[in-house]
C-alpha cells in the first residue's frame, strides 16, 4: 500500500479526482492532474493517452485497465472511427453524459455544454443489470465504492453524474459548465459550418466551434426545433418524492427497501396506510441510497383532505403549482407515508437538502408523457449537413415507476452514438435517419425480458443488444421529411392524416350494418330487418341475432310465449353473459324504437365481433378473438357477485332475487318502472343524460364511465374488480368494500370474494364435464340447490354452471382426479397434513446453504461490501409480511431467508413495473375514451337536434359516431385485456404471500404447533392451491380464446 | 389480437427433494440460478414459448414439491401432463434409487400416451458425484427414455432437455395436431371436439387416448 504522502502530486490530484463528491472538485482536480503531466485537458482520446502514459500510478492502473478494454472493442476502431467528426452535446445529465463517452471512444471530437453547475439531484435510479454491467465497466467500483451493494440495484442521479463526469473527463471531452444552449447558428455562407448561440458570454473558441453532429440531452422541456413532440396523456398522476438523509446507523441498513407496492395487486397495504394515516396512494417506492428516497403515486383527494393542496383546480399545473402547494404539510405528508411503509424504523426521517437548501420532497405531474415523434434530424444548408439526435428526457419522458430512465436513456445514447458512427462513415443522410427510427421504434418495447441475454456482450453494435432486430423497419423514403434543407421551403409533418384516413376505410358505415344484420337474421321466422328502429321493437329481430351468432341457446319454439319485453331482456342478458357484448341501451328503448342511434351502436359491437366469422356451417361461433376478454371479466365478476350472494344468503330481504341474478339493492330504482318507455338513458348514479359514447353497462344498469367508481377512493371500477354492497347500495372497488357482513375475516386481501372460475372447481361438481357453451338442452345440474323457478330458469342454470369452470379445451379431455372422485381428493388433502405432526425433514439442505451467497454476491474483484449484511433481526420480517410471526425459527436459517428476501425482492419489482406500466396504459385509454365520449356527445346532439340539416350532412356524422363506437369498443377491448394480466399479478402477488406465510408455519417447532395452528397451516395451503388453480383457470383461458381463434 | 403461439403443452417436473426440479425450471424460464435451496409447496407453474420445428410451442412447467408431504397433492397434476420429466441428482444415490418409484406413480397417475424423460442434475458437482453416467444411461434404456445429465448451475443441458421433451410431445401429438387443424380450418369448431371428448366410446376415441 502506498503511503497516503505520496511525493508525486500528480497521484494526489488523481486520487482527489476519483474520490472528489462535488462537481467542482472534479472539475479541480482534473485540472491540476492535468497541469502536473503537462497534459492540456479536452484534446479528445489522445489526452487520454497521455494522461495514462504519463501517470504511472499503481491506483490508477486497474482504471486504465477498464477503460482500454472498452476503448478496444472493435467498433471503436481504436478510436479512429469518428475522428474528423465533431459533436456538441447539450446537458450534462447521465444521458447526455453516457453519449459523450461513446462519442469520445469512437474518436470524435466532444465538446459539452451544460446550464448548470452542480449535481444536486438525490432522486434515485433503478439499473437494469445491462446498466449494472456497462457503468462497472467504465469503472463505476473504483469512483463509487457502494456502487449496487444493497437488497435493489440503483444509483442515485448525482452519483450517476459524478462517475461518468469524470470517465467523460479521462476520455478527453470538452466540458462547459454554466453556459445554456439556445438555439443553432445556421452557416452564413458557403464553406462555414454550424455554430451554437450560447449563453451568458461563451469563451470565443467555444462560440466560433463549428459542429456536425449535435446531441441534445438538455431534458424534457429542452427540444430543438423541427423536432415534434407527442403527448401521451393519461388521467391525473401526482408523484411525491422525498429524499431524507441517511445517517447509515446500524437501525437504518436493516429496514428493508421496498422495490414497489402497487394498488393494482397488493389493495391490504394501502388500506391500512389509509386507516393509519389518511394517506391514500396508488403506489410506493423505497431505495436506500445516499438519501432514503421514496417514491409515490399520490390521490388527489387525500392531498386536499390532508391540507398539502390548498384548493382544487383543474389545471394541474396551477394544482401542483407553489401557490397551491402547503410545503410544511407535504413534508409532514411524505415524512408519515415513508414511516408507515418502513415501519417507523428510520427514527426520524430528517429531510436532505435540494440544490437550494430546502428539504428535498416534492410534488410532480405526471399526467402527460412527451414523446418526441422522432429521435433524430438533418438539417442542412449551404452545403453543411448537421445531424440531430435526441437522448434522454427530451426523446422520451421516462415513466419514473417503471425504473426504466436510465436503462432506456443509456439505450438511446448507445444508439445516437451508432448513428453518429454511420454517419462517419459516410452514410446517406436518409439511410442514417431510417436507421435510427428503425431503432427509436423498438425502444419503448424494450424490458430486461426482451433484450438480449448476455449483458456482458452489449456495445455500440445495435446488433449486440436487441434481438430481432431489422435496420430497415423504417424505409428512408419514410423519413424524407426528417431530413430538412433549409434552402427548400419547410414541410410540414402531416402527422394525423393517414391515421384518420385508415378509419375511414375500416369502419362499417350505417347501410354496411344493416344489410349485416338483414343477413345475420334471415330466415328466422317472423323477423324482416329493414331500419333501426320498428323493426326490432318486438324483440325477435334480436333473439334472432343472437340465436343465429351463438345456437342452442334458445331454440326459436321457445320464444312463442315472450313478450316483447322478455324476448329482448332475455337478448340482451345473454348477449352480454355469452358473447360478451354489452348493452347500450335499455330493453324498453328497444321495443320503443326511440333510440335508432344507440341501437346502431349496440348492433355494431355485434358487426365488430362477428363480421369475420362465417356461420355457414351453422356451429357455434365465437366472437372472434379479443370480445372474449370482456367475457372472461364478466364471468368473473359475477362469480363474485354470487360468492357474495351466498354470504348474504342468511339476511333475510323482502325480494329476494333469484341467486344467480347479480342482485341490485332494493335502494337502486329498478330501471323498468322509472324509465318511461321511449324516453333517453339516464345514469342512475348521477341522473344525468347519457349521451351513446358515454353509456357503461353494469348488470343491465346504465351509468357514466366516470359516475361508476369506488363510492370510498373515487377510483375506476373495473369488472372483476369490484363489489356492490348490499345494505348502502353503492358500488365499491374491492379494497374499500365494507367488510363487515362477511363472515369470515379476509386475511388476504380479496382472495375469498375473488374467485376465479377455476379448472379445479370442476372436481367438486358432480356433473363437471358438460362444456356449458355448447349444450343445446342444458341438463340440469343437482349440485344447485333448487329454487324459485323463472322463466328462464334453464338458461340461468346453465350459465351458473359455467361460471365455475372454464370449459375444457378442445385439446385435452376434461381433468379428472386420479379416482374420480370429489371427496377422495379432498381426503388425501387432508392426510397430507397428517405427516405434518412428525418431525419431516428439513427444507434445507444444509450443504447448498454453505456455498449459498457467495456466489450470488458478486464474481467483481474490488467488491468492497460496505454495508453490513442486514442482521438477523425480527424487523427484517416485515417485507415477507406473515414470517414475522416467528422470528425464532427463521434466524436459524439466515442465508435461506436473505436468498428468499432476494428474490422475491426482484420478483417483486418485475411484477411492480409490469403493474405499473399496465396501469399507465389504463389511464391513458381511460382519458381517451374522455375525449371520445366529449367528441360523440357533440356528434349525437348534431345528430338530434338538427334535424333540419341535409340529408348527406347527417349521414355523414352518423358515420362519424360509428366510428368513434368502433374506436371506443377497441379501446374496451385493450381495456378488459389488460385487466387480464392484472388478474395475473394479482394472483402472483397473493401467491407469494401465502407462500411466505406457509414457510412461516412450517418453520416453527411442530410440538409448538397448536391444534388451531396446524388448521390454518392447513387452510394457508389450500389457499395457495387454489391460487396456483387459479393462475392455471386463466392460461387455460388464454388457451381457449386461442383455439377459437384459429379458423379465423 | 395476433397469435402468439400454436399450441399449448403441459410438462411436469418430478423427483426427490432437492434434485433441483426448481433451479432447472427456473434457468430454463428465467436464466436465473439460486444455489441455496428453498423447498417447493405444493405445485407451482412457470410459462414459457419455445420454437421447435418452426411451430411455436407454450409450455406450461409444473414444478412440484419433492418432499413426501406433499405427494397426495402433486399426484393430482400428474394427469394434465403431456411430459414429464424424471429428476435426480447425480450427487445422490438416493435420489436416483427413487425413481423407480416416481416411474410407478407416472405409470399409475399419468395418463397413457405421457412423454418422459430421465434427467440426472447436479453435473458440474463431478467431485461429489455418487451416479455415473452409464447408471443413468442404463436406466433410461430400461424405461425408453431419452436421457441428459444436466446442471442449473452452469446451465449444462437445460435448453436442450426441454426442447427434447417438447419435441417428443409434439411428435407424438403431431397427428392429433394436424387433424385438429384441419378440422379447424373445415370450420369444425371445437365444440364438436369437446362433445367427443365427453362421449365414453365411439370413434373419437381413438384420438382421446392420445390427447390424454
Amino acid at each position: 500500500m502506498a503511503s497516503p504522502a505520496s511525493t508525486n502530486p500528480a497521484h494526489d490530484h488523481f486520487e482527489t479526482f476519483v474520490q472528489a463528491q462535488l462537481c467542482q472538485d472534479v472539475l479541480s482536480s482534473f485540472q491540476g492532474l492535468c497541469r502536473a503531466l503537462g497534459v492540456e485537458s479536452g484534446g479528445g482520446l489522445s489526452q487520454y493517452h497521455k494522461i495514462k502514459a504519463q501517470l504511472n500510478y499503481w491506483s490508477a492502473k486497474s482504471l486504465w485497465a477498464k477503460l482500454d478494454k472498452r476503448a478496444s472493442q472493435p467498433v471503436y476502431q481504436q478510436g479512429q472511427a469518428c475522428t474528423n467528426t465533431k459533436c456538441l452535446v447539450v446537458g450534462a445529465g447521465p444521458c447526455g453524459l453516457r453519449a459523450a463517452v461513446e462519442l469520445a471512444l469512437l474518436g470524435a471530437r466532444v465538446v459539452l455544454v451544460e446550464k448548470r453547475i452542480k449535481f444536486s439531484r438525490h432522486n434515485v435510479l433503478h439499473l437494469w443489470p445491462f446498466t449494472i454491467h456497462d457503468l462497472r465497466a467504465l469503472g463505476a467500483k473504483k469512483f463509487y465504492g457502494r456502487f449496487c451493494t444493497g437488497t435493489l440495484d440503483h444509483i442515485s442521479i448525482r452519483q450517476l453524474q459524478l462517475l461518468l463526469l469524470k470517465v467523460a473527463l479521462l476520455l478527453g471531452v470538452e466540458i462547459h459548465w454554466g453556459v445554456k444552449f439556445t438555439g443553432l447558428q445556421p452557416p452564413p455562407r458557403k464553406g462555414s459550418g454550424w455554430r451554437a448561440q450560447l449563453q451568458p458570454n461563451p469563451p470565443a473558441q467555444l462560440a466560433s466551434y463549428e459542429f456536425d453532429v449535435l446531441i441534445s440531452a438538455a431534458g424534457g422541456k429542452f427540444v430543438p426545433e423541427g423536432f415534434t413532440i407527442r403527448e401521451m396523456r393519461g388521467k391525473l398522476a401526482i408523484g411525491i418524492t422525498a429524499n431524507f438523509v441517511n445517517g447509515r446507523t446500524v437501525e437504518e441498513t436493516q429496514v428493508p427497501e421496498i422495490s414497489g407496492v402497487a394498488r393494482i395487486y397488493n389493495q391490504k397495504f394501502f388500506q391500512s396506510l389509509l386507516k393509519a394515516t389518511g394517506i391514500d396512494l396508488e403506489n410506493i417506492v423505497y431505495y436506500k441510497d445516499e438519501t432514503h428516497y421514496f417514491v409515490m403515486t399520490a390521490k388527489k383527494q387525500c392531498l386536499l383532505r390532508l391540507g398539502v393542496l390548498r384548493q382544487d383546480l383543474s389545471e394541474t399545473d396551477q394544482l401542483l403549482g407553489k401557490a397551491n402547494v402547503v410545503p410544511e404539510a407535504l413534508q409532514r405528508f411524505a415524512r408519515a407515508a415513508a414511516d408507515f411503509a418502513t415501519h417507523g424504523k428510520l427514527g426520524k426521517l430528517e429531510f436532505a437538502q435540494d440544490a437550494r437548501g430546502r428539504p428535498d420532497v416534492a410534488a410532480f405531474d405526471f399526467t402527460s408523457m412527451m414523446r418526441a415523434e422522432s429521435s433524430a434530424r438533418v438539417q442542412e444548408k449551404h452545403g453543411a449537413r448537421l445531424l440531430l439526435g435526441l437522448v434522454g428526457d427530451c426523446l422520451v419522458e421516462p415513466f419514473w415507476p417503471l425504473g426504466t430512465g436510465v436503462a432506456r436513456g443509456f439505450l438511446a445514447a448507445f444508439d445516437a452514438a451508432w448513428m453518429v458512427k454511420r454517419w462517419a462513415e459516410g452514410a446517406g443522410p436518409l439511410e442514417v435517419l431510417a436507421e435510427r427510427e428503425s431503432l427509436y421504434q423498438l425502444l419503448s418495447q424494450t424490458s430486461p425480458e426482451n433484450m438480449h441475454r448476455n449483458v456482458a456482450q452489449y456495445g455500440l453494435d445495435p446488433a449486440t443488444r436487441y434481438p430481432n432486430l431489422n435496420l430497415r423497419a423504417v424505409t428512408p423514403n419514410q423519413v424524407q421529411d426528417l431530413y430538412d434543407m433549409m434552402d427548400k421551403e419547410h414541410a410540414q409533418r402531416k402527422s394525423d392524416e393517414p391515421d384518420s384516413r385508415k378509419t375511414t376505410t375500416g369502419s362499417a358505415g350505417t347501410e354496411e350494418l344493416l344489410h349485416w344484420c338483414q343477413e345475420q337474421t334471415a330466415g328466422f321466422p317472423g323477423v324482416h330487418v329493414t331500419d333501426f328502429s320498428s323493426s326490432w321493437a318486438d324483440g325477435l329481430a334480436l333473439c334472432a341475432l343472437v340465436h343465429h351468432l351463438q345456437p342452442g341457446l334458445l331454440e326459436p319454439s321457445e320464444l312463442q310465449g315472450m313478450g316483447a319485453l322478455e324476448a329482448t331482456t332475455w337478448a340482451l342478458r345473454v348477449a352480454e353473459h355469452e358473447l360478451g357484448i354489452t348493452p347500450v341501451l335499455s330493453a324498453q328503448a328497444v321495443m320503443a324504437g326511440s333510440d335508432p342511434l344507440g341501437l346502431i351502436a349496440y348492433l355494431s359491437h355485434f358487426h365488430s365481433a362477428f363480421k369475420n366469422t362465417s356461420h355457414s356451417s351453422g356451429l357455434v361461433s365465437q366472437p372472434s378473438g379479443t370480445p372474449s376478454a370482456i367475457l372472461f371479466l364478466g364471468k368473473l365478476q359475477r362469480s363474485l357477485q354470487r360468492t357474495r350472494a351466498k354470504v348474504d344468503e342468511e339476511t333475510p330481504s323482502t325480494e329476494e332475487p333469484p341467486v344467480s341474478e347479480p342482485s341490485m339493492s332494493p335502494n337502486t330504482p329498478e330501471l323498468s318502472e322509472h324509465q318511461e318507455a321511449g324516453a333517453e338513458e339516464l345514469c342512475e348514479l348521477c341522473g344525468k343524460h347519457l349521451y351513446i359514447l358515454e353509456r357503461f353497462c353494469v348488470d343491465g344498469h346504465f351509468f357514466h364511465r366516470s359516475c361508476f367508481c369506488c363510492h370510498t377512493c373515487e377510483a375506476t371500477l373495473w369488472p372483476g374488480g369490484y363489489g356492490q354492497h348490499p345494505g348502502d347500495g353503492h358500488f365499491y372497488c374491492l379494497q374499500h368494500l365494507p367488510q363487515e357482513d362477511q363472515k369470515e375475516a379476509d386475511n388476504n386481501g380479496s382472495l375469498e370474494s375473488q374467485e376465479l372460475p377455476t379448472p379445479g372447481d370442476s372436481n367438486m361438481q358432480p356433473d363437471p364435464s358438460s362444456p356449458p357453451v355448447t349444450r343445446v338442452s342444458p341438463v340440469p345440474s343437482p349440485s344447485q340447490p333448487a329454487r324459485r323457478l323463472i322463466r328462464l330458469s334453464s338458461l340461468e342454470r346453465l350459465r351458473l354452471s359455467s361460471l365455475n369452470i372454464i370449459p375444457d379445451s378442445g385439446a385435452e379431455p376434461p381433468p379428472k382426479p386420479p379416482r374420480s372422485c370429489s371427496d377422495l381428493a379432498r381426503e388425501s388433502l387432508k392426510s397430507s397434513f397428517v405427516g405434518w405432526g412428525v418431525p419431516v425433514q428439513a427444507p434445507q439442505v444444509p450443504e447448498a446453504i454453505e456455498k449459498g451467497d457467495d456466489e450470488e454476491e458478486e464474481e467483481e474483484e474490488e467488491e468492497e461490501e460496505e454495508e453490513p449484511l442486514p442482521p438477523l433481526e425480527p424487523e427484517l420480517e416485515q417485507t415477507l409480511l406473515t414470517l414475522a410471526k416467528n422470528p425464532g425459527a427463521m434466524t436459524k436459517y439466515p442465508t435461506w431467508r436473505r436468498t428468499l428476501m432476494r428474490r422475491a425482492k426482484e420478483e417483486e419489482m418485475k411484477r411492480f413495473c409490469k403493474a405499473q406500466a399496465i396501469q399507465r396504459r389504463l389511464n391513458e385509454i381511460e382519458a381517451t375514451m374522455r375525449e371520445l365520449e366529449a367528441e360523440g356527445t357533440k356528434l349525437e346532439l348534431a345528430l338530434r337536434k338538427e334535424s333540419s340539416s341535409p340529408e348527406q350532412q347527417k349521414k355523414l356524422w352518423l358515420d362519424q359516431l360509428l366510428r368513434l363506437i368502433q374506436k371506443k369498443n377497441s379501446l374496451v377491448t385493450e381495456e378488459a385485456e389488460l385487466m387480464i394480466t392484472v388478474q395475473e399479478l394479482d394472483l402472483e402477488e397473493k401467491q407469494r404471500q401465502l407462500d411466505h406465510e406457509l414457510r412461516g408455519y412450517m418453520n416453527r417447532e411442530e410440538t409448538m404447533k397448536t391444534e388451531a395452528d396446524l388448521q390454518s397451516e392447513n387452510q394457508v395451503l389450500r389457499k395457495l392451491l387454489e391460487v396456483v388453480n387459479q393462475r392455471d383457470a386463466l392460461i387455460q383461458f388464454q388457451e381457449e380464446r386461442r383455439l377459437r381463434e384459429m379458423p379465423a | 389480437m395476433a397469435k402468439q403461439y400454436d399450441v399449448l403443452f403441459r410438462l411436469l417436473l418430478i423427483g426427490d427433494s432437492g434434485v433441483g426440479k426448481t433451479c432447472l425450471l427456473c434457468r430454463f424460464t428465467d436464466n436465473e440460478f439460486h444455489s441455496s435451496h428453498i423447498s417447493t409447496i405444493g405445485v407451482d407453474f412457470k410459462m414459457k414459448t419455445i420454437d421447435v420445428d418452426g411451430i411455436k410451442v407454450r409450455i406450461q412447467i409444473w414444478d412440484t414439491a419433492g418432499q413426501e408431504r406433499y405427494q397426495t397433492i402433486t399426484k393430482q397434476y400428474y394427469r394434465r401432463a403431456q411430459g414429464i420429466f424424471l429428476v435426480y441428482d447425480i450427487s445422490s444415490e438416493r435420489s436416483y434409487q427413487h425413481i423407480m418409484k416416481w416411474v410407478s406413480d407416472v405409470d399409475e397417475y399419468a395418463p397413457e400416451g405421457v412423454q418422459k424423460i430421465l434427467i440426472g442434475n447436479k453435473a458440474d458437482e463431478e467431485q461429489k458425484r455418487q451416479v455415473g453416467r452409464e447408471q443413468g444411461q442404463q436406466l433410461a434404456k430400461e424405461y425408453g427414455m431419452d436421457f441428459y445429465e444436466t446442471s442449473a448451475c452452469t446451465n449444462l443441458n437445460i435448453k436442450e432437455s426441454f426442447t427434447r421433451l417438447t419435441e417428443l410431445v409434439l411428435q407424438a401429438h403431431r397427428k392429433e395436431l394436424d387433424g385438429l387443424r384441419t378440422r379447424a380450418s373445415n370450420e369444425l369448431a371445437l365444440a364438436e371436439l369437446e362433445e367427443d371428448e365427453g362421449k365414453p366410446e365411439g370413434p373419437a376415441n381413438s384420438s382421446k387416448t392420445c390427447w390424454c
